[in-house]
């Protein structure tokens, strides 16, 4: 198994999550960050923005349904065709075990099990 | 090293803090987030608010903490939250800079 977490802009990020849902992921956990990319933030005028405010997801799935979470995420978090810096980083990492508290169990399709 | 991540009801925080802190992770981080399960499909489905703990414990320390977690926040029902077991590499406890299970809290 693998945790895909995907950065991706505020206003972007609804889509993400519907774009995911029609592809048959609906499990994922979002919270709000903060950070900046190699672009170090932003200047607008004479204000610089040292950290811009994005939306985590985080999506646990196999190590094969990962390239059609990624896709998906590029797709919809893209902006226009081109995309445009800010829209966001993918990393996946690895997940080792995974359970189900509500009936305790670890699940069996985590890696080494 | 393992980091567990635990997505849990926010009505069970309090409890899971106390029954970690008794079994020796008195260490670890928490945040509010929003999510939704494998069975919420459908348009418009709801996201529900939950508690995200991250604790990073020592390999063979793991198991323990996982059933405690498990222990307090298992009411049988979908949505009772899922724990997610994720390698790490290194730690580094800034103040002495001891590295590795040098860094984490001793349980």
């Amino acid at each position: 198994m693998v945790m895909v977490q995907a950065i991706v802009r505020p206003e972007k990020v609804y889509a993400v999550m519907n774009a995911l849902l029609d592809a048959g992921f609906p499990a994922l956990t979002k919270f709000e960050v903060a950070g900046r990319g190699k672009q170090r933030g932003i200047r607008i005028g004479e204000v610089t923005y040292d950290e811009l405010p994005k939306e985590m997801l985080m999506i646990v799935v196999t190590e094969e349904e990962a390239p059609l979470v990624i896709d998906t995420i590029e797709r919809a978090a893209r902006t226009n065709v081109h995309g445009a810096f800010g829209d966001g980083k993918i990393f996946v990492l690895p997940v080792e075990a995974s359970y189900t508290i509500s009936t305790g169990a670890r699940d069996a399709q985590a890696v080494g099990v | 090293m393992k980091q567990i991540v635990a997505l849990i009801r926010q009505q069970r925080f309090n409890r899971t803090r106390t029954a970690l802190a008794d079994a020796g992770f008195s260490s670890f981080t928490a945040r509010k987030v929003v999510g939704r399960g494998q069975n919420d499909r459908g348009e418009g489905s709801m996201l529900l608010p939950r508690r995200m703990l991250t604790i990073v414990v020592k390999d063979n320390d793991a198991d323990a903490a996982i059933r405690t977690i498990i222990g307090v926040n298992k009411t049988g029902v979908a949505g009772d939250g899922r724990i997610f077991v994720l390698p790490v590499h290194d730690a580094s406890r800034i103040r002495t800079r001891e590295r590795g299970t040098e860094a984490l809290t001793e349980r």
